[in-house]
């Protein structure tokens, strides 16, 4: 029985899938959006429609709290993640918004400089915004101005880096292997000459036993 | 009378893994808290940047303890949206029945654990007990218990083995059959419902505002679910309810959660019932040597809540640039301090546990 009804479900949806989004759906939603977000000379450099349920728009960094306000207005009420993207020449700050009721997602992307990574916190228009800024300011050293509890949140407090920049690079465990290795064959050939005339006089306390140098073996001691 | 600070944690009965929960009490009384994460931070993120998408894709398992496949198909859904390659229909059935099983288990654990919370120990018996049968149907199909290494970019590691189907049929009558005990335990029990009943209310307006997802946030009241609203894999041509509360307390967690529980076990009788025969993988797709420049966010709906991918191809190697992975108990963990002012001590437990942390995926 249940499967009937799945199947029957499924004809009616393939045979709607062709069909234009209706007045007020995803579509006309969209483009209610791309109206409000034009209106913004200046703050809004670029913004496009990229797939049925995907917006995208890049914001000037210093009006992001304001773009996105208006957006949180305009039905994306729920911040699904924020976070950053470090692009050599710059940092992109990346707002991932979507809106419960019409269903569409739409990504902002404030860019700013890599040197010095400055944003407005948007912990005014989200109070879960704080978790994601704290994240990025962790992994980035992105600073939010404005976000209340600014702190590392998964890496101890006491680090100097922002590991998940370009600039931090991870060694694989191959080059590790390689870099250990050259390590001691670079002190070994140092130590080699310098070892070499204080060798004799080391000989004999080897031959007496164990090799660290331990005194009197219980072997040579017993008899 | 005197405040002061006491730590929940790091190791503590009640917080089913590595994280802290610093509260100041005031008597009895919670005044503020502190969520302190990290202790399992492995940094998966930059670990994919330095790795192969192949390479990467076991890792995935690791991301959650006790909802494995569910990080791993949406890894490779992330990659498929990407190099725009769609899965056989049988491979995304299968993984529709993979992951309702683990959605199940995901949440026996969760029940087990919550009842334990509070002192009821024969659920966490009852709950570990009855997902031993979804996990040997994962040891019959994939060959492991917990790590499955299942999902592949453009399909399934393999096709379902030919006891799978009955025996996974049998597995969901036999759930029907144990849900209606689970609410004899818990649900008829009158000191679970003191013990949930108006704790740890969240009202659904601080909800989106905190960013919660799943469980957490349908039990406040709104019916959202990441398969219903943009679904994926073959979700729309299947039948089901998303449950939800009014109250958003303690409560409201356990009855949407094991609501789910059996609307997961209707979803996989529906994805073996009506599951077409055919390839399990992509025919002729070969992993690209050079990943495109693009961006993709991808979402699903994983037990706890929203799980998703943001990942950036480069255009020059097969490493992703970039890869986010959001994860809902992240969001989770460090709302609690924002509704937690008021409890009583001994209901900490309860508020932590109705968060359902998972570590490995929150501190990632």
């Amino acid at each position: 029985m249940m499967g009937t009804a799945a199947t029957q479900k499924a004809g009616e949806e393939n045979g709607s899938a062709g069909a234009p989004p209706a007045a007020g759906g995803p579509g006309g939603f969209q483009q209610r959006v791309l109206g409000e977000l034009g209106r913004l000379q200046g703050t809004v450099t670029e913004s496009s429609v990229t797939g049925p349920r995907r917006m995208l728009a890049k914001v000037a960094p210093d009006k992001i709290v304001e773009v996105c306000r208006l957006l949180r207005d305009a039905g994306f009420e729920h911040l699904s993640a924020l976070t950053c993207v470090d692009y050599d020449s710059e940092l992109q700050v990346i707002y991932l918004l979507w809106s419960y009721k019409d269903r569409c997602l739409i990504e902002l992307r404030a860019a700013i400089s890599g040197a010095e990574p400055k944003i407005a916190s948007v912990t005014s228009v989200w109070t879960g915004a704080e978790f994601h800024e704290r994240e990025a300011y962790d992994m980035f050293g992105v600073v939010f101005e404005g976000c209340p509890n600014l702190k590392r949140v998964l890496l101890p407090d006491e680090w100097s880096v922002f590991p998940l920049r370009k600039s931090f690079k991870v060694e694989s465990i191959h080059e590790k292997r390689k870099r250990i290795e050259a390590e001691k064959a670079k002190a070994a050939k140092a130590a080699a000459p310098a070892a070499a005339p204080a060798s004799e006089p080391a000989q004999p306390p080897k031959q007496g036993g164990t090799p660290d140098g331990a005194p009197a073996p219980k072997g040579g001691g017993a008899p | 009378m005197t405040q002061m600070w006491i730590n929940m944690g790091p190791q503590h009965p009640s917080t089913h893994g590595l994280w802290d929960l610093l509260v100041r009490v005031d008597g009895e009384t919670i005044m503020e808290a502190q969520t302190k994460i990290g202790y399992l931070h492995r940094g998966v993120e930059k670990i994919a940047e330095n790795r192969t998408i192949e390479k990467f894709l076991p890792l995935n398992d690791r991301l959650c303890y006790v909802a494995n496949s569910s990080w791993t198909t949406l890894f490779t859904m992330a990659v498929e949206d990407l190099l725009e390659v769609t899965p056989p229909e049988r491979a995304q059935y299968i993984r529709v029945v993979v992951l309702e099983l683990q959605r199940i288990a995901s949440h026996l654990v969760w029940l087990g654990a919550y009842g334990a919370d509070m002192g009821l120990l024969t659920m966490i018996l009852w709950g570990w007990r009855d997902r031993e049968i979804i996990l040997d149907l994962f040891s019959l199909l994939t060959g492991a218990r917990i790590m499955h290494n299942f999902p592949r970019v453009g399909g399934v590691r393999n096709d379902l083995p030919p006891t799978f189907k009955d025996r996974a049929l049998k597995a969901m009558d036999y759930m029907d059959q144990r849900i209606p005990e689970y609410e004899d335990l818990c649900g008829r029990s009158e000191l679970f419902a003191m013990r949930t009943r108006g704790i740890g209310v969240l009202p659904l307006e601080k909800a989106i505002s905190l960013g919660c997802t799943g469980p957490m946030l349908r039990a406040s009241g709104l019916e959202q679910d990441v398969r219903k609203e943009e679904p994926y894999l073959v979700y729309d041509r299947l039948d089901f309810n998303v449950p939800t509360g009014q109250n958003g307390d303690g409560w409201d967690r356990y009855t949407v959660r094991l609501e789910e529980i059996r609307q997961s076990a209707s979803l996989v009788r529906q994805a073996l019932n009506n599951m077409p025969e055919g390839d399990v993988m992509a025919p002729g797709f070969k992993m690209p040597k050079v990943l495109p420049a693009k961006t993709i966010y991808r979402r699903a709906e994983d037990p706890r809540g929203e799980g998703a991918i943001y990942l950036v191809g480069d255009g020059k190697t097969n490493r992703p640039y970039r890869l986010k992975i959001r994860s809902p108990t992240y969001v989770h963990l460090l709302a609690i301090p924002f509704y937690i002012k008021g409890a009583r001590m001994s209901d900490v437990p309860v508020i932590m546990g109705g968060a359902d942390p998972c570590m490995a995926e929150v501190d990632r």
